[in-house]
């Protein structure tokens, strides 16, 4: 089965987007107290610093999610 | 120890993960993006978005794929959407880069260069001066029936609100920097199992940052770094209307505690030494202290602890107390004279020590400018002892801190050992109450209601703060996991301390009281909960900006961690130097949390 093939039998799309703050990652990379990531309960910008928003999509999964299917990038 | 399947994990709820399967295949590479992302348009797979404003905003992503083949025509078009949060990320302030550090303490010494009127004129509405902050504090703090800010439920809400309030006025200033803490259980960790250095020897007290702990000056101003030589208002000297807004004032009319007659026109930090011994073993909180608090099983005790073991130390450590008489045998000893204080505090709230209520200026050597013991109430009494027990119950305390007191239980009477006779025992009951406990001393401002003017104070509540949080988030786990441990009672309340001096638990009723007519008046004062700690009390602060109040238990509500309008968070709810120490309570590598751990070792120090 090809890309087109699977693509013409459903038009939706599978897109998600993922957020990090590359400060705060080099803030806590710094941190004398060699702090982990903080895992927050929902996804966190900062004001006044940029926050960088990524689609995430098919070329972005796993593996085993697109093995035997594959995703062409 | 649980197992790993038991271990509570604080993870954020991801997206939907992206599902590559038969339905969707087509690469992102080759695909079209459209953001909206709080309302602002931006094209492009990646893309930079700087948020100005804290709180929720919606994001959508609009994805235009081509034609599925060259013989197509149309395109497919799918919106995405989600949301992130805003908030301000408070960091250790040693973390901070120079830069950072430098704009954050700008920021905050603002707030002590302009009064309310010139710095609302220059930053806008939500700019304070250091002087409201301090005088809210006395206000809440030094009213003479009881603290309305400590030793009862509402520390934990009030303090963490009134740092936010804090954090919103420097941002006023800089919308750019947060509040950063200073998580003293490091140089705890360092001072125990590192290179053996002082927490006076932080980087916090360099010179250029917060300076030193203590001070060279004969009246114990800061006199190093940015807030050398900080003013104290002199609330005496503004106009009367100008005056109305700073109800609590010391003799000589300065912000200060009214008990506390230091005469110094600068803010003061004593040091680690209270009449000439140093305080405590020179410790700051540890990681012990920090895994005790966390293993709290409800917020009663939590508060407790916060209120506590898990900074009070520091306050009393940085303000210092001198100029302390102390009796020619005081029955204390001086390493222990640091508790004087609040046992001093004790006696004025319940009428037995009085504190002048001016003072001139030329009486700055302080030994005209005491408090002093009411001599009129005493006579009243019949004795030092009635005073100390029946009237007041301020020699449980001293019993305490003294090797030379008991409680002799045949008898029911305090005794002093090797004193017998029962004239030699009065007059010493006498000595300690008049010549030991009427008086304070002139006390740093960290050890006093008027703390906040000391800028190391807002580094403090933080750290204490961001325990809470982290408590918080792991009882919400154990919640989700039906956990049997772990799962924290956020029923409002307080576990009163037994060992607490200032823990009296007393509202001292002065409504009644008119000593012009009657100098041995004193308050009735009966055991209760000082109104700002009830639960349904307004919260007096105004932390979203609308001007809106909350109770005390609607404002522990709002600073739940999850609270998506709390406009902070923390860098980190880690604590891997206590980890090292074999306290495992915070945020593990693999992100999760071990609440047997820390609740099993309180049970084991709690029984032993």
């Amino acid at each position: 089965m090809t890309q087109t093939e699977l693509f013409s039998k459903s038009p939706s799309l599978a897109v998600s987007f993922k957020v990090s703050t590359p400060d705060t990652a080099a803030a806590a990379a710094s941190n004398k107290a060699t702090n982990p990531s903080v895992d927050y309960p929902w996804m966190l910008v900062e004001p006044h610093r940029a926050a960088n928003f990524e689609a995430a999509g098919c070329d972005d999964c796993a593996d085993e999610v697109i093995a035997g299917v594959g995703c062409v990038s | 120890m649980h197992s790993t399947e038991q271990r509570p994990r604080v993870t954020r709820p991801l997206l939907p993960p992206t599902v590559c399967n038969a339905l969707a295949l087509l690469p992102l590479c080759s695909q079209a993006f459209v953001w909206d992302i709080a309302g602002t348009k931006l094209v492009g797979r990646s893309v930079s978005f700087t948020a100005t404003a804290t709180g929720k905003h919606a994001v959508s992503l609009t994805v235009t794929a081509p034609a599925a083949d060259a013989t197509a025509t149309t395109t497919t078009t799918t919106t995405t959407t989600g949301s992130v949060v805003s908030k301000y990320v408070r960091r250790e302030v040693r973390s901070l880069s120079d830069e950072a550090r430098e704009a954050t303490l700008g920021a905050m010494h603002a707030l002590y260069e302009y009064d309310d009127a010139a710095g609302q004129a220059k930053y806008g509405s939500r700019f304070k001066s250091i002087a409201s902050f301090v005088s809210k504090h006395l206000v809440g703090s030094a009213s003479r029936d009881c603290d309305a800010w400590h030793d009862g439920a509402a520390f934990y809400t009030h303090h963490a609100a009134f740092s936010l309030e804090f954090e919103l006025a420097m941002q006023a200033v800089d919308p750019a920097v947060s509040l950063p803490y200073w998580d003293f259980t490091v140089d705890a960790h360092e001072q125990a199992y590192g290179d053996g250095a002082s927490w006076t020897t932080s980087d916090v007290f360099k010179s250029d940052w917060f300076g030193a702990v203590g001070s060279s000056r004969d009246d114990r101003a800061i006199d190093t770094g940015k807030w050398a030589l900080t003013p104290v208002l002199k609330v005496s000297s503004l106009a009367a209307e100008a005056q109305a807004k700073y109800p609590v004032t010391n003799p000589y009319g300065l912000l200060r505690s009214p008990w506390n007659t230091a005469a110094s026109a600068y803010v003061t930090r004593g040091g680690t030494t209270v009449a000439g011994a140093e305080v405590f073993s020179g410790e700051v909180p540890s990681c012990k202290a920090y895994a005790s608090c966390y293993a709290s099983e409800s917020m009663a005790v939590m508060n407790e602890c916060l209120n506590g073991a898990t900074h009070g130390a520091v306050h009393v450590q940085i303000g210092g107390l001198w100029a302390k008489s102390l009796a020619t045998d005081s029955l204390v000893s001086p390493s222990m004279s640091y508790e004087l204080l609040l046992i001093t505090k004790n006696l004025w709230r319940q009428g037995y020590v009085s504190c002048p209520m001016s003072c001139t200026d030329d009486a700055q050597s302080g030994a005209t400018c005491e408090c002093s013991l009411n001599e009129a109430a005493l006579a009243a009494a019949g004795s030092a002892y009635e005073v100390l027990t029946t009237k007041t119950g301020v020699l449980h305390w001293v019993d305490l801190i003294s090797d030379a007191i008991s409680f002799d239980d045949a008898t029911g009477k305090y005794a002093i050992a090797g004193v017998t006779d029962p004239a030699d025992l009065d007059e010493a009951w006498e000595d300690l109450l008049r010549n030991t406990l009427a008086s304070p001393g002139h006390v740093g401002e960290m050890y006093t209601s008027a703390s906040p003017y000391d800028p190391t104070f807002w580094l403090l509540h933080g750290t204490a703060d961001r325990l809470v949080h982290w408590r918080r988030l792991t009882s919400a786990a154990a919640v989700a996991a039906d956990l049997p441990t772990g799962k924290l009672d956020t029923t409002w309340g307080y576990a009163h301390s037994s060992v607490a001096a200032s823990d009296t638990n007393l509202v001292c009723d002065w409504a009644s009281v008119d000593l012009a007519a009657d100098a041995s008046a004193v308050p009735s004062c009966a055991t209760g909960t000082c109104g700002g700690h009830l639960a349904d009390a307004v919260s007096p602060f105004d932390v979203s900006g609308d001007g809106s109040s909350l109770t005390n238990e609607e404002m522990f509500a709002f600073l739940d961690p999850t609270n998506e309008a709390l406009t902070y968070t923390y860098d980190s709810f880690a604590w891997a130097h206590c980890d090292a120490e074999g306290y495992a309570f915070g945020q593990q590598t693999d992100g999760s949390a071990d609440l047997s751990y820390a609740l099993a070792r309180n049970a084991k120090a709690t029984a032993t």
